[in-house]
């Protein structure tokens, strides 16, 4: 489990990040949202303990991380901007890592291998950015890491390798319970593979929830009532678009409940239809008065 | 064995039940058949497998699957299901019934043809 | 509950030795090549030359001893930078420096693995070195386990402190286009300061100089000046076979590096990794490295300026010195900031506080300085306080002597403008007057001032004539020519040579005096009788014995001088004990005899040495000439 308690960050006369806080509860599929500039590559490598924080705290498992050897060993990090020595080549990597990390394992790293059609005895400096990420891939997930730290892990990824690398991880969370935080400029992607997600924007946090409760707790509904017939006060409608005499409305709240409250107003037309993560965000969002656009891509 | 639409806009546990709930009412998977790990699903699909938990818990507590720790999900009896499945098609038959009524089907006209329906069976 | 922290990454450790293979493999070929390649060739041709292997020994061990020494500094300091580059380069781009902060490995762990990865190679190879070069000394019959275990100390305690050194500088900063010119500037700031500093300064007070003496303290302030400076070689009476010394200056040097590591730890272990790329990297030196920078860019810019001017004069106004103060503070301050901020837009309202407190200080400091605040250019120690003074080398204590280089002083103190303002390309010739006072109390006062004569002498400053009366007074020549031990008879006086010298230097041979210019030599009795009986007389007389007239260039009269006298006096009474240096004390004095020296030029007579005068030989010649 990640905690982020109350982290600021400042670079200079900068402040990266304010304030911020964060739980990845263990074994979830944690995905960090954001535009470019808002934070997401700092937080992350406080958490790594790449950067202390200034004020705050990161706990892993309920312990400091930084320049600690017993929790980071547990983890694994991808950026987005992979790290390899000049001259190596993954089999050169493979060692370094093996070396460094206990639970390194040569079996899954046998293993792995067929997954990635890559030439071992490469040097990595000459693979695509594409083929570096798959490498650093595979290295990473032979490390048998309890937490995944991925910075826009699939950025520059076909879909096929994308579906690829979301399998094995996907793999890997089933089996083991890893934990992964995953941050993104792209929801969509995001959707299927976290169950919680958290927005980031100018250093700060948004929005943070499990994608149940978001699901759950808000609904689109298509609705015709006649003219006489008020909706009921205490609905909490966030948004209401007409088009003629059709109602299209957003409420927050269980979805059962409005189904039967707006039933017991006899409609003559009612549809109750499923919101893309997208659109809850959106909606979500809509009242707090950011600039929607520039985070959702 | 089953399928996910990442364009439609319903919640993926929600595809994952409907889709397992179609395979079991139609009789392509039977009582004590084994349903996939949630580990082959996720991995398969590249889907989370917290989801497709809460897909295997929803379809137990609604009576479809039985698990055994350790073991796995299994297909219940059909029996159980037959409730579902009635509750679904009265669902449609309500739908069907009021928009013939706005095209101005009677009440009785429905009921006769219910009865005939009947009689025909 | 925390888990105990490693302090040591063997995989780290080993990768970083053999990433960097290129440094040691360079390093070891080069010492290959300096040290028993070399030996080896120098031996085969030298042993030739001696029969006895004790001499081929001291040869080589004296050559052995210089390679280390100066090779030691040289090399050491060099590669203690490629390696400092190499292990800690990873702190310097974004990319690798959150690869290795993301690993299981501590900064304890890094610490004490890079700095072993940086170490033990080379002594490894040092200590390969200097086994191979035993061999080779040993395969000529000169093996010396000594010398091969010292040259090995003396070469890892050098590498030492210049890595730990590096080391320390790599962590101030992020990038290594500012680490190797820093290293390479804190090896030598404190000296260059001095030098440009003193420089700078006595352009501003009239007097001052800098002292021998706290040259000799800073310069261990710039190691590799140090490292010269306090090492060397000495050879011990009954051998000789030189040895090293300087194993002190050695060992503090390393000693220190070791706190230098220390302290490199201590920084380290809070790095900011996003420092990676920043020219300093520690916050708390940002206004350090700018404060620096000004005053820094400040006094190198006037120096160089007067420098290209060429500015002759022994002084510089007030006003342009200020001016060029203020031009290179500017410089030295805007530049750090843009160096700080990595932009050029440092030019805003914000920093001109900085920038003005600075340059306030600096002239204010300047004005101070010139203005002579605390008296340092008028003054003059009074008599009471006076142990012994010494007016350019020669020493006196006698009061009423004490009190004429005072009145010296006091009148060229007086002259002060005059000799400010004389300009060299108008002048003869520049002399520097130095007065060192030594006071009851322990205390030293140290002037020095430029004075310039003229071809015109009327227009020469009558002080030099005045100074140059003043150090050819019988008591002073006497002080100036005495060696420090008493000669009290003729066991004192071990010889005298006396060289048949026609005036203004060359030999009889060359004018084909009839004479062979061979040295005639006595000693003992007739030594002292010499010495004694006649030198010393004829000096008190105030002869022209022993005069030093390069005070005052026109007063050099080469017509009266003959033959040259080699006197070589000994002190019986001192035994050195010690196991270094000479065993007994000796004293060498050259003296010129003169045509008015009567008694001795008597002496010589009776003792049938020729004596040639100005006279005899330009009469004898025409193509004589003065030289």
């Amino acid at each position: 489990m990640i905690e982020v308690k109350n982290v600021t960050k400042r670079f200079v006369d900068f402040k990266a990040i304010t304030s911020l806080s964060i739980t990845v509860p263990k074994g979830s599929i944690y995905g960090l949202v954001g535009p470019n500039g808002s934070g997401k590559s700092t937080i992350i490598r406080n958490i790594m303990g790449i950067y202390r924080p200034d004020e705050g705290e990161i706990l892993i498992d309920s312990e400091p991380v930084f320049d600690n050897e017993a929790v980071k060993t547990r983890m694994a990090y991808i950026p987005d901007d992979i790290f390899y020595f000049a001259q190596a080549n993954i089999k050169d990597m493979m060692k370094f890592y093996s070396g460094i990390y206990p639970k390194f394992s040569m079996e899954r790293f046998h293993r792995l291998r067929e997954a990635f059609e890559l030439d071992e005895k490469m040097p990595i400096r000459r693979m695509s950015k594409g083929m570096q990420k798959q490498a650093a891939f595979w290295l990473s997930m032979s490390l048998s890491p309890e937490i995944l730290v991925l910075d826009e892990p699939v950025d520059g990824l076909d879909p096929v390798m994308r579906r690829q690398i979301w399998s094995i991880i996907m793999s890997d969370v089933a089996e083991y319970g890893t934990t992964v935080l995953v941050s993104s400029h792209n929801l969509r992607e995001l959707e299927d593979v976290c169950d919680h997600v958290g927005i980031l924007d100018h250093g700060k946090m948004l929005l943070e929830r499990s994608l149940s409760e978001l699901q759950d707790n808000i609904v689109k509904v298509q609705l015709a009532l006649s003219d006489d017939i008020a909706l009921p006060k205490d609905l909490d409608v966030i948004n209401t678009t007409t088009s003629g005499r059709l109602k299209t409305l957003i409420i927050r709240g269980n979805a059962e409940n409005i189904t039967g409250t707006l039933n017991a107003l006899s409609p003559f037309f009612m549809d109750v239809l499923p919101l893309t993560l997208e659109e809850i965000f959106i909606y979500e969002l809509g009242g707090a008065d950011y600039e929607i656009k520039n985070i959702i891509l | 064995m089953i399928s996910i639409n990442h364009r439609d806009s319903k919640p993926i546990y929600d595809q994952v039940k409907n889709e397992f709930k179609k395979l079991i009412v139609s009789s392509v998977m039977l009582a004590d058949d084994k349903l996939p790990s949630v580990r082959e699903i996720a991995s398969a699909l590249a889907i989370n497998p917290n989801t497709i938990q809460r897909a295997y818990r929803e379809l137990e507590i609604e009576g479809y699957i039985y698990s055994l720790p350790g073991k796995g999900s299994f297909v219940s009896d059909f029996r159980e299901i037959g409730n579902e499945k009635k509750a679904a098609l009265l669902a449609k038959f309500d739908e069907a019934v009021s928009e013939l009524r706005f095209l101005g089907v009677t009440s009785k006209e429905l009921q006769g043809r219910i009865e005939g329906g009947k009689k025909n069976d | 509950m925390k888990s105990k922290t490693s302090s040591f990454n063997l995989t780290i450790f080993k990768k970083s030795i053999t990433r960097f293979w290129p440094i040691w493999a360079a390093y070891f070929i080069f010492w290959l090549i300096a040290l028993p390649i070399s030996t080896a060739s120098d031996l085969s041709h030298k042993i030739r030359f001696y029969d006895d292997l004790s001499h081929v020994l001291s040869y080589s061990a004296e050559q052995v001893f210089t390679m280390s020494k100066d090779l030691g500094i040289a090399v050491g300091a060099i590669t203690a930078i490629f390696a400092a580059i190499a292990l800690w380069g990873f702190m310097y781009s974004s990319k690798s420096a959150s690869g290795y902060a993301s690993l299981p490995v501590s900064r304890r762990s890094y610490f004490v693995s890079l700095t072993l990865a940086g170490t033990i190679p080379v002594i490894v190879i040092n200590f390969v070195i200097s086994s191979i070069l035993f061999l080779v000394m040993a395969s000529y019959g000169i093996g010396s386990f000594a010398i091969a275990m010292q040259v090995f100390a003396i070469i890892t305690l050098i590498y030492l402190f210049f890595y730990f050194f590096a080391t320390f500088c790599a962590q101030l900063t992020g990038t290594a286009f500012v680490l190797v010119p820093l290293y390479a500037l804190l090896n030598f700031v404190v000296i260059a300061l001095y030098v440009i500093g003193s420089t700078f300064l006595s352009r501003l007070v009239y007097g001052l100089t800098a002292t021998d003496s706290a040259l000799q303290w800073l310069s261990y302030l710039s190691p590799p000046v140090g490292m010269i400076y306090g090492t060397g070689m000495i050879t011990t009476a009954g051998t000789n076979v030189p040895m090293f010394t300087g194993w002190g200056c050695l060992i503090t040097y390393a000693v220190v590096g070791i706190i230098f590591a220390v302290t490199a730890y201590l920084i380290f272990r809070r790095r900011r990794m996003e420092a990676a790329g920043d020219v300093v990297a520690v916050n708390i030196l940002k206004p350090v490295f700018k404060y620096c920078m000004t005053l820094g860019c400040a006094i190198v810019f006037c120096a160089l300026m007067i420098f290209v001017l060429n500015d002759t004069t022994s002084s510089s106004d007030l006003f342009t010195i200020m001016l060029l103060l203020a031009i290179g503070a500017i410089i030295g301050y805007y530049i750090s900031e843009m160096l700080i901020k990595k932009s050029f837009r440092v030019f805003k309202k914000r920093t001109a506080p900085g920038i003005l407190i600075s340059l306030a200080v600096i002239l204010l400091i300047t004005a101070a300085i010139e203005l002579d605040f605390i008296g340092y250019e008028k003054y003059v120690p009074s008599i009471s306080d006076v142990e012994r003074v010494s007016l350019n080398g020669c020493e006196v204590d006698e009061a009423d002597l004490i009190e004429e280089v005072i009145d010296v002083h006091k009148a060229i103190i007086a002259d002060k403008e005059r000799n400010e303002a004389a300009n060299y390309g108008d002048g003869y010739f520049i002399y520097y007057q130095s007065i060192h006072y030594y006071l009851k109390n322990g205390k030293t006062v140290f002037r020095q001032y430029r004075i310039i004569s003229y071809f015109d002498d009327a227009n020469s400053p009558e002080i030099l004539t005045r100074i140059n009366e003043f150090l050819n007074k019988p008591e002073m020549i006497l002080s100036g020519i005495l060696p420090s031990f008493e000669i009290a008879g003729p066991e004192n006086v071990a010889s005298v040579s006396i060289a048949c010298e026609i005036p203004s230097g060359g030999t009889a041979s060359e004018y084909d005096m009839p004479t062979v210019d061979r040295l005639f030599y006595y000693s003992g009795e007739d030594a002292y009788e010499l010495w004694n009986d006649c030198i010393l007389p004829d000096i008190e007389d105030g002869c022209g014995i022993g005069k030093n007239t390069s005070y005052y260039y026109p007063l050099q009269d080469f017509t009266t001088t003959t033959c040259v006298l080699y006197f070589e006096f000994v002190d019986t009474e001192f035994v050195n004990t010690a196991s270094s240096g000479p065993p007994v004390d000796r004293g060498l004095q050259t003296l010129c005899i003169t045509t008015d020296a009567a008694r001795t030029l008597e002496w010589l007579e009776a003792h049938d040495i020729p004596v040639y005068t100005y006279e005899d030989i330009s009469a004898a010649y025409e193509d004589f000439e003065m030289r």
